[in-house]
């Protein structure tokens, strides 16, 4: 069963997605763009041209580039926006009928056929990225489109081969995107500010429909209009300090036109930012330089009054709903515009609520497109049933620090496993002490059961081979076993109170992870610095008691004066101290060690491997030895 | 075990059978997305392997160009063996971005291209062999490996049939 298409096709850009293993993710034309211009073209040698390259021949072909098509489609010849759009559009707009046909050289197309040729292609670069047929899409329109305007839109996926199973609502597929279908009874409103267009829509979420209570904005106000006011900022300044005018030259403006758009983005993130373009001109004097700084204070000033032309449309809205901003659960933001700081404060002033930003707002539309395509694929009831575990699970390991096994946001059902090892020679049994929780010490997290496996053969420690095992199921519950490999000894628990945390619970413990971050993370390097003290400790016992004959005395007296000192140091929460007390140690063994390789070589040609003295992590060849195990009494 | 699919379970079969045919296609389903994600990642891989410094490059080439543009706007008079070690500069940054895998867009007497160029102004011309040919490039192109990540900015000829006289 081949995939149906999410389409977003936009008036300047457009955008398609698809479900893939229950999410929907963006697929990118053969260009390697995740956005497609909008824009058909026929060259002067007669070869159809769609999107980028369509874009940029426009400037050598304008009568036969065609863009924003959108604006005409569906559209009655004697419409307002297509007598105002025959004065500025530079390719030629005819009457046909009642209707509106485009002329590209010497042939008409409809609407609907140019159209027809953007999705051909977002289909054609669909199926060779997926390596499989599309014949089926969803495409998204515009909430104030009317039904010849959604039909005619239809016609045009029709055209490009494709069965269109539905025509959604911008606003409707971005409310998908982000899972408020499912918020029953709720009241959402969509703030869309993109390239050329604005517009905002109320929506209402009942049992199984998502309804448009009303649509207002803006056709002609988008993130275009900002960068021009940019642009004549900088056009201006410049003239103020070096009295040049740089408008009239054709490349120096179109590196102020890209280092606007640049700037513009980058205050979105920093509060300034340098424009700099050497060389940007020469007269008599010699070449020119802009260089000049913009705050986003400077900029907000700037596009204040632009911002503020979005909020009376908002109020419209409202009003024409019957609605008040108390009635509204969730603000969703759509279109790249609305990632700048202070759209998002007007926004979430007016309407008093956080806005939702964390789906890409160039994509979200699409990617709603493409998730009410997995609806009626069924994929979506699948998905419905895979979660994902909130918090991470894992075990308590030396030192009492929490080891992960499974990690937070993993989807269910989920299995790992892990080999752990003993703590101390002659271990015989291990206690496993299950933890959830996202804090790197077993102590700060929620404890959800503990169990003991016994009767592991003694053997030195860091030898035996305990495999736990976590096996996760889609309902959330537990099963941990551990198993000695030796033996094949295996104890087990079934913990069901691993999903058992309410959502202000689980959050209250990622907050929490979040604020100790820093203090957590101390508390773990200083625990596993003891634990490796004691791992060097160990292996240079061992060593002195099974090669000390074999030292040169004045060696052997060092080894142990340096043993003895982090011997002294290990128990306290001097960390530094402990450090530098293993650091010494470790020199001293190192260069001991090297010394007796030496004798040993000069006394025979193939000297026996010697132990390792200072191993802090003991490992064995047939896996990974991560942690290891306190003996509980 | 019997291989039923979900046509023959829909065939009239218990209720119970028509679950279990439903489960395994979608677990068919479901294995077989997971199989071509696999493919798809793998093929991803390769794609970032080559385009990983994509991002980097990206922020050099507008400072290289920068540095060319130093040399146009050499005054007359100014130190020669200055501007001899500017032009080895930027033979050295312009061998370590070859070797990154980028080359630069050739215009010169070329016609306009819209797989290479983007055109950014027109010129006028009465002669007819130099329509379409690029007048002049502005703003350097530049192609990572197969791949045009910054397309030439340029001035093409446009022909306009001279007024009768």
């Amino acid at each position: 069963m081949s995939k149906i298409l999410g389409i977003d096709l936009g008036t300047t850009n457009s955008a398609m997605a698809i479900m893939e293993g229950g999410q929907p993710k963006i697929i990118e034309n053969i260009e390697g763009n995740r956005t497609t211009p909008s824009i058909v073209a026929v060259s002067k040698t007669g070869e159809r041209l769609v999107g980028l390259t369509a874009k940029r021949q426009a400037v050598t072909n304008p009568e036969n580039t065609i863009f924003a098509v959108k604006r005409l489609i569906g559209r009655r010849f004697d419409d307002p926006e297509v007598q105002r759009d025959l004065k500025n559009m530079p390719y030629k707009i005819v009457q046909s009928g009642d209707g509106v046909k485009v002329k590209i050289q010497d042939k008409e197309y409809t609407p609907q056929e140019v159209s027809a040729m953007i999705l051909s292609k977002l289909k054609a670069d669909a199926e060779a990225k997926l390596g499989e047929k599309i014949t089926e899409a969803i495409i998204t329109v515009p909430a104030y489109f009317d039904d010849s305007q959604r039909q005619a839109t239809k016609d045009a996926g029709k055209i490009a081969g494709l069965d269109v199973k539905r025509i959604i609502n911008e606003p409707t597929a971005a409310a998908l995107a982000y899972g408020f279908d499912k918020k029953k009874g709720q009241k959402v409103v969509v703030y869309d500010l993109g390239g050329g267009t604005f517009d905002v829509s109320i929506l209402e979420i009942s049992e199984d429909t998502v309804e448009v209570k009303s649509t207002n904005g803006n056709t002609h106000l988008g993130g275009e209009d900002f960068d021009q006011i940019i642009v004549k900022w900088i056009i201006d300044e410049f003239k103020k300090e070096q009295g040049i005018d740089l408008s009239k030259d054709t490349l120096s403006l179109q590196r102020i036109k890209e280092a606007a758009e640049k700037a513009k983005i980058e205050l979105s993130t920093v509060t300034e930012t340098e424009i700099n373009q050497p060389f940007i001109t020469s007269d008599a004097s010699g070449p020119r330089h802009l260089v000049m700084k913009m705050t986003r204070a400077k900029l907000e000033s700037l596009v204040g009054d632009l911002v503020e032309q979005t909020m009376e449309p908002c109020k419209k809205a409202l009003a024409d709903a019957g609605m008040t901003i108390n009635d509204l659960q969730e603000v969703i933001m759509v279109g790249g515009m609305t990632r700048m700081p202070l759209v998002l404060e007007k926004v979430k002033a007016f309407f008093g609520k956080e806005p939702n930003l964390t789906v890409n707002p160039d994509e979200v539309v699409a990617l709603g497109a493409a998730v009410q395509a997995g609806v009626m694929q069924g994929d979506i009831r699948d998905v419905l049933l895979l979660d994902v575990t909130p918090l991470t699970l894992g075990i308590e390991t030396l030192g009492g620090v929490a080891t992960p096994l499974i990690e937070r946001n993993t989807t269910i059902p989920t299995s790992k496993s892990q080999i752990f090892s003993t703590a101390a020679d002659s271990q015989t049994s291990v206690e496993i002490h299950v933890v959830q929780g996202e804090r790197p010490m077993a102590s700060d997290n929620k404890s959800l059961g503990r169990f003991i496996l016994d009767g592991i053969p003694p053997a030195p420690r860091g030898i035996p081979q305990v495999e736990v095992g976590f096996d996760l199921d889609a309902n959330g519950i537990l099963n941990v076993k551990a198993t000695d490999k030796a033996s094949g000894k295996a104890q087990h628990i079934t913990i069901t109170a691993s999903s058992g945390l309410s959502k202000d619970e689980v959050e209250k413990m990622r907050k929490e992870a979040e604020l100790h971050a820093e203090e957590d993370k101390k508390k773990k390097d200083s625990a596993e610095v003891k634990n490796q003290a004691e791992a060097v400790i160990f292996q240079t016992d061992k060593l002195l008691s099974e090669s000390g004959d074999k030292m040169k005395p004045e060696d052997k007296t060092e080894l142990e004066a340096k043993v003895k000192a982090l011997k002294d140091v290990k128990d306290t929460d001097r960390y530094d101290d402990i450090k530098k007390a293993m650091d010494e140690l470790n020199v001293v063994a190192q260069r001991i060690g090297a010394a007796m390789y030496e004798a040993a070589a000069k006394a025979q040609p193939t000297p026996e491997q010697p132990q390792a003295t200072t191993e802090e992590t003991p490992k064995t060849d047939t896996g990974p030895v991560e942690g290891e195990f306190e003996e509980k009494k | 075990m019997k291989d039923h699919t979900f046509a023959k379970a829909s065939a009239g079969e218990t209720e119970e059978q028509d679950e279990l045919a439903i489960m395994e296609h979608k677990y068919k389903l479901a294995l077989a997305d997971y199989q071509n994600l696999l493919k798809q990642t793998a093929k991803e891989r390769v794609d970032l392997a080559m385009y990983a410094n994509e991002g980097l490059i990206l922020e050099i080439l507008p400072v290289y160009d920068n540095l060319k543009l130093t040399l146009e706007h050499y005054p007359p008079g100014g130190d020669k063996n200055w501007l001899i070690g500017l032009q080895h500069v930027i033979q050295q940054l312009k061998k370590v971005l070859a070797e990154a895998g980028i080359d630069e867009i050739d215009t010169k007497d070329k016609k306009f291209d819209h797989n290479l160029m983007e055109a950014v102004e027109t010129t006028e011309t009465e002669d007819k062999e130099q329509d379409d040919l690029v007048a002049k490039e502005l703003k350097s192109g530049y192609k990572l490996y197969d791949k045009v990540i910054i397309p030439a900015r340029v001035n093409v000829y446009k022909f306009n049939s001279p007024h009768p006289a």
